[in-house]
């Protein structure tokens, strides 16, 4: 007779050799809730790192309602418009890596708060960058005056997506950032990288800790139920490693850190917050289970078929109709080869991490 | 009563224009080349200038150019070649793009305003705005054909020099066309419908400015000569003066003609 323990009973899923994963990569789905489903009419905003642009453009692929309100003027051709980001997110933000870029993000919209930092020089002459969004624009914008018209319609575009939406997914994607020492202003690089001026007293590195990640995170989130109450909010984090740590150690043993405290403030703002679930795309992508296929060979990247795998398990749970996981390539074949090369194509999904380097 | 067809396609100017260009000479100089702003030029030669300038109707030289495929077939010219090739090719795009108001209103990045036009709460409807650096670069795809077209120019006819010729800017389109609607002088509809829809002025000439810019620095990467839209046919704003287009607001006159040709002759005899 077998004698009784906590254990006995518990769902599969809380057993990891109950995980049918294991023997079949394609199985694997960490999922165990999901507390609503989408339907195919409601407005989702995306906003996040660079992993969350897959997330907007699979959901639209699916016929699902990618709530653009910062679209391109329809005279431009989509190639030119997604040039200039427009259509890569719900407004064209850019990537909003931080828990505390997405709260000064939705502050600056509404003018609770308007930083000391409103353009940073781009080469010679008048042009500039958006310190908030330094590579919205190939080239930046022609003046600060530009700019500034565009940054007033880019707002109102945001406040239309937060009033607007009826789910908002967002994918946290880095602890660090760059801080404005005058305001507490936070940019997604330093200056210097791609726009502006490097200047050490004026800007210092920054890396939130969970506490502040998940204050920050809950923060931006109670500021959006003010003002839409009813939107349903997903938290996913981004699986891709850090381009670059400004800490004095292996950009690895940064990226671990930082994917930790992503992980524990999301987990903490679904416990503080009502209708907030979290979605596990970071645990498909690096889980042990697929064998760490789903990056590229620079080991960072995701490759399509990652976003498959996890796009496949976020519709079965989420969507409208379900829908099976696509099934995995085997390993070592040439559909895993094109697969990469596909994926090298579609490496110009903006990321502006990669403007860092050492050299 | 004259009717406007299109964009500027007055089906008497063409064939004006095309029989003018059958009197060919042998000591030819000058050889322009283009299409529908060539007819203002054609109409203001004078007699005693066809020696040292010829114009090239490409609509009317289907082994020169095939309409449909819009290809050049330049191996085809069979004549003496010109020491001067002036090219007037493509040219309207700008009015294309913004002559008429879009369906989605538009304002454009400007380094100075910010915008143009510059959006004034309580008295403008909003309107989208598009970067400056975008709309740069849809014209820039918009002209790669073009730009091709020059290179064939240059290949063709490489110990020539070159000279590119600006369109004619942007009319004030809308008042004009409201008086000569009085007049019973112009199309009706037409003009009704550029009275309550063309783009505003001042956009007008911000989107013609970034073509004529695009088409200088062309000139410059080729090694041509760029010749502006003439100043004393430009208002203050830099439109196309009323005096300097008749009843189809994009393209110029006989009088504009004029001063595009004393322009070429006054480029050479200072080169």
């Amino acid at each position: 007779m077998r004698s009784r323990h906590p254990y006995l009973g518990l769902p599969d899923r809380q057993f990891w050799k109950k995980e049918p994963g294991i023997n079949d990569p394609a199985q694997f789905d960490p999922v165990s809730d999901a507390p609503f489903r989408l339907t195919r009419g409601a407005k989702l905003v995306t906003a996040g790192s660079c992993f969350a642009q897959h997330v907007g453009r699979h959901l639209a692929g699916q016929g699902y309602h990618h709530f653009i309100t910062e679209p391109a003027h329809p005279m431009f051709p989509p190639q030119i418009a997604a040039e200039f980001n427009y259509g890569m997110f719900s407004a064209r933000y850019g990537n909003v890596y931080t828990a505390r870029q997405l709260l000064q993000l939705l502050q600056r919209a509404y003018g609770v708060f308007v930083p000391r930092a409103v353009s940073w020089p781009k080469g010679q002459g008048d042009r500039v960058v958006d310190p908030f969004r330094p590579q919205i624009q190939p080239e930046g914008f022609v003046s600060e005056t530009e700019l500034g018209v565009d940054r007033t319609q880019h707002f109102a575009a945001i406040r239309a997506a937060v009033e607007g939406m009826e789910v908002f997914i967002f994918t946290l994607g880095l602890t660090e950032a760059w801080e404005d020492t005058r305001d507490g202003a936070v940019f997604p690089l330093a200056p210097g990288v791609v726009g502006g001026v490097w200047e050490p007293g004026v800007t210092r590195p920054l890396n939130f800790d969970e506490t502040k990640t998940a204050a920050d995170l809950i923060a931006a989130l109670t500021f959006i139920r003010e003002r839409n109450p009813g939107v349903k909010i997903m938290l996913t984090v981004s699986p891709v490693p850090l381009n670059a740590t400004f800490e004095d150690r292996h950009v690895f043993v940064s990226t671990t850190w930082s994917k930790a405290v992503l992980r524990i403030a999301a987990e903490k703002a679904v416990r503080a917050l009502p209708e907030v679930v979290y979605f596990p795309s970071y645990e498909i992508i690096t889980a042990p289970h697929v064998r760490g296929r789903y990056f590229a060979k620079d080991c960072r990247e995701v490759l399509p078929a990652g976003v498959d795998h996890v796009m496949g398990v976020f519709l079965r749970h989420f969507g409208e109709e379900g829908g099976a996981a696509p099934a995995l390539p085997e390993s070592g074949t040439e559909e895993v080869e094109q697969r990469q090369a596909a994926a090298e194509a579609v490496l110009d999904i903006l990321c502006d991490e990669q403007a860092i380097s050492n050299e | 009563m004259r009717k406007v067809y299109g964009y500027g396609l007055d089906p008497v100017r063409v064939l004006a224009f095309s029989k003018l260009e059958r009197k060919t000479f042998s000591a030819m100089q000058i050889a322009i080349f283009g299409m529908s702003h060539l007819a203002a030029l054609a109409t203001a030669l004078r007699q005693d200038e066809k020696s040292r300038l010829r114009i090239i109707n490409l609509r009317a030289r289907p082994k020169l150019y095939n309409m449909k495929t819009k290809i050049l077939s330049l191996t085809a010219w069979d004549e003496p070649d010109p020491e001067v090739v002036v090219l007037s090719l493509g040219g309207n795009l700008h009015n294309l793009i913004c002559l008429m108001e879009s369906p989605v209103p538009f304002a454009l990045g400007d380094a100075k305003a910010g915008s143009v036009p510059q959006y004034r709460p309580g008295i403008d409807a909003v309107r989208h705005f598009v970067p400056r650096d975008m709309l740069v670069k849809l014209l820039e795809q918009r002209l790669a054909p073009i730009w091709q077209q020059f290179r064939d120019f240059h290949f063709r006819f490489a110990n020539s020099r070159f000279v590119y010729l600006a369109s004619p800017s942007p009319t004030r389109a809308g008042p004009i066309l409201t008086k000569e609607e009085k007049e019973g002088t112009s199309s009706r509809a037409m003009t009704r419908f550029l009275v309550f829809n063309a783009n505003p002025p001042r956009l007008r000439v911000e989107v013609y400015r970034i073509q004529a810019a695009l088409y200088a620095a062309m000139a410059a990467q080729m090694g041509a000569r760029f010749l502006p839209s003439p100043a004393a046919a430009l208002t203050s704003e830099g439109l196309l003066d009323d005096a300097f287009w008749d009843d189809d607001p994009t393209h110029g006159n006989a009088a504009y003609g004029r001063l595009v040709l004393d322009q070429i002759l006054q480029n050479e005899a200072a080169t």
